[in-house]
């Protein structure tokens, strides 16, 4: 593809936008598939996923002056896999008995919340982070340009892909997950404790979320109306993917990011309007998304 | 407060529950004055109290919950505003509004009342609204784009001039009569059992014999219809249209303000609205951070109060009551 791409006259620029949508992919998988592990694994559509993000990159910002930027990513991550956690205790487990929209309603109220939190704290402006001067530099191997940063963001989102797939697919813990999705009560008599597996899957959702976040920002910037924008594109990038679907995720959050960043070559709009059209195309062709499966939530 | 389901006769017209509904629409100016708002403020409550109705005629008769019904809001709006520079004559704009909000309806929900349920609803309406934002704010030569729409002509009622506030006022009132009323009539009617019984069980009523896809399409149409109108009543309110209205924080709100009144009562999201604006409104000069409070409110009563207002209002009847409640209450409440 890239040749082809090179032997057009604007070849050069479709490649740093093809390049581009692939970076912007990579923060859409993380952040899709955080959701989508909670929807799939817990039932429960988090409306504050974005929130996290968002705090992933405030807290990277924060910190990063003071413990290095690598350093900063990592704990910002884990930071808020524990509000994540300490959410799920506090606010949803009380509504698993309920209809899932509860969960949607409540989450959707803490987003409020973190918004102005965010602007009480770090301000209403937006605040730039550079990455890191190891990461700055770039190769730029037949003319074609790779900025170092972008190249990272890329590789540690397939390594944490790989490692999320792992956890949930060859460890004990997904077994006992995956196991409680199906029948809670089954698997509490089995003497393993539910509640606790479910909590650490919010966290890892939530995690998920914070590292998009905190590595977004020498990307894209840094601002409170960040997870307001984002929010709408990680849904649309799940319902494309299919509901519960883990690989869904990760092809659907490349081929948003991909065509929304190539297409303003040709038609700029294209940004905002082309991840929508892509779904309600789908949906027409496919209701439950590229790879959702029968009977899931409905 | 009237319960939707199982009203075995209909009440005398002095016990209607709509005959209340205007005597408190009459009242209501006096009272948000005596509370220290404006009229202007009243007006914008009832935008909102006809929203929140027109969303839980959706969500709380079918049980579809839609996050993208701020489109419907936003296309009554844009769509009165703009008949209002041809025809300045406000109720013919309004129903312009309305009518544009169903048609544009009738299509996705052909589209998506099929397709989805549940949560996946709620996701694609989102989306779908947020794309119709998207196109509002591109369409600059005819929305006005992020500037919004201006100059939406008031004109005057037979005479009477609506610029005045307290007119204003009788014009919303009315509005909210109207629409308000018509969302009581289709409760109320056939159609409304059925898609009550849908909301409580939706697998069990095919087998009566409803196709309950067609039900909830032409619920959705309805409300669709209603939003239209108080987003019709809030551009000529408020002299203009936002784009932003069509956005997904203004139906997480409307739906949340439903939530919060009650979604199982019938005038619970209006009295949820006007709870929830006149909070706002007191908060907004006090603190930047209003939304805050009104986030955690909104949380707290998902938690604690799913009945919401009407919910409070009903345990606290129970605790006043001698004889025991009827089977059908109980089973009310369960639900």
């Amino acid at each position: 593809m890239v040749s082809v791409l090179a032997a057009t006259s604007g070849g050069h620029q479709l490649f740093d936008l093809f390049l581009n949508g692939v970076i912007l992919g990579a923060i859409y998988v993380l952040l899709a598939l955080g959701l989508n592990v909670i929807l799939g694994l817990i039932g429960v559509i988090n409306f504050a996923h974005a929130a996290f993000y968002m705090l992933g990159a405030y807290l990277t910002y924060s910190w990063a002056s003071h413990i290095g930027f690598l350093p900063a990513v990592l704990v910002a991550a884990v930071v808020v896999g524990v509000v994540g956690m300490v959410m799920e205790i506090g606010v949803i487990r009380p509504l698993y008995k309920r209809i899932p929209e509860h969960a949607l309603l409540a989450t959707f109220g803490l987003t409020l919340v973190a918004e102005q939190a965010v602007r009480w704290h770090w301000g209403d402006y937006a605040v730039n982070l550079d990455p890191p001067s190891f990461l700055s530099g770039g190769f730029s191997p037949g003319g074609f340009t790779f900025p170092a940063y972008r190249l990272f963001v890329v590789a540690a989102t397939a390594a944490v892909v790989g490692l999320v797939w792992l956890l949930l697919n060859r460890t004990n813990l997904g077994l006992v997950i995956r196991a409680g999705v199906l029948d809670a009560e089954m698997v509490g008599a089995l003497g393993i404790n539910v509640p606790l597996a479910f909590t650490l899957t919010f966290g890892l959702g939530s995690l998920l979320a914070g590292l998009g976040g905190a590595m977004v920002g020498p990307v894209a910037g840094i601002a409170p109306d960040m997870a307001n924008s984002i929010i709408i594109l990680a849904f649309v990038v799940v319902v494309i993917g299919g509901l519960g679907s883990f690989w869904g995720s990760v092809v659907g959050g490349l081929l948003v990011g991909v065509v929304r960043s190539v297409l303003v070559y040709w038609w700029s709009p294209a940004t905002e309007l082309v991840p929508f059209l892509l779904m309600a195309g789908l949906l027409l062709v496919r209701p439950r998304g590229l790879f959702g499966a029968e009977g899931v939530f409905e | 407060m009237s319960r939707l389901g199982g009203q075995v006769k209909p009440p005398s017209l002095v016990r209607h529950p709509m005959v209340w509904f205007g005597v408190a629409l009459y009242v209501f100016p006096y009272l948000v004055v005596a509370l220290g708002k404006s009229t202007f403020n009243a007006s914008e409550f009832l935008v909102w109290a006809i929203f929140a109705t027109g969303i839980n005629l959706l969500w709380g008769h079918t049980g579809d919950l839609s996050f993208g019904h701020g489109m419907f809001f936003g296309w009554g709006a844009y769509s009165a505003g703009l008949m209002s520079r041809q025809v300045p004559f406000v109720p013919f704009d309004l129903l312009f509004g309305a009518a544009v909000a169903m048609a544009v309806a009738w299509p996705l929900a052909k589209i998506i009342v099929r397709r989805a349920t549940g949560i996946y609803f709620a996701m694609i309406t989102l989306a779908v609204g947020e794309m119709f934002f998207f196109v509002a704010i591109r369409l600059t030569s005819i929305t006005g784009g992020e500037n919004g729409l201006g100059d939406i002509r008031l004109g005057t009622f037979f005479g009477i001039d609506l610029s005045s506030r307290v007119n204003f006022y009788y014009l919303s009132a009315w509005t909210a009569f109207i629409a308000v009323g018509a969302a009581w009539f289709v409760t109320q009617s056939s159609f409304g059992r059925v898609c009550r019984a849908i909301q409580q069980n939706r697998a069990r009523v095919p087998f009566l014999g409803f196709d309950t896809v067609r039900y909830r399409e032409r619920a959705f149409i309805i409300s669709a219809g209603i939003c239209g109108v108080a987003g019709g009543l809030s551009a000529f309110l408020l002299r203009h249209v936002a784009a932003d209205t069509l956005r997904w924080t203004n139906t997480g709100a409307a739906v949340l303000i439903a939530m919060l009144g009650g979604v199982q009562s019938f005038f619970g999201p209006a009295a949820g609205a006007v709870a929830v604006k006149f909070l706002e409104t007191t908060l907004i000069p006090k603190t930047k951070f209003w939304p805050a409070v009104i986030g955690l409110v909104f949380a707290a009563f998902v938690l604690l109060a799913p009945g919401g207002l009407a919910g409070l209002a009903q345990q606290v009847r129970m605790l006043f009551r001698r004889k025991p409640p009827s089977a059908p209450e109980l089973g009310e409440r369960a639900a």
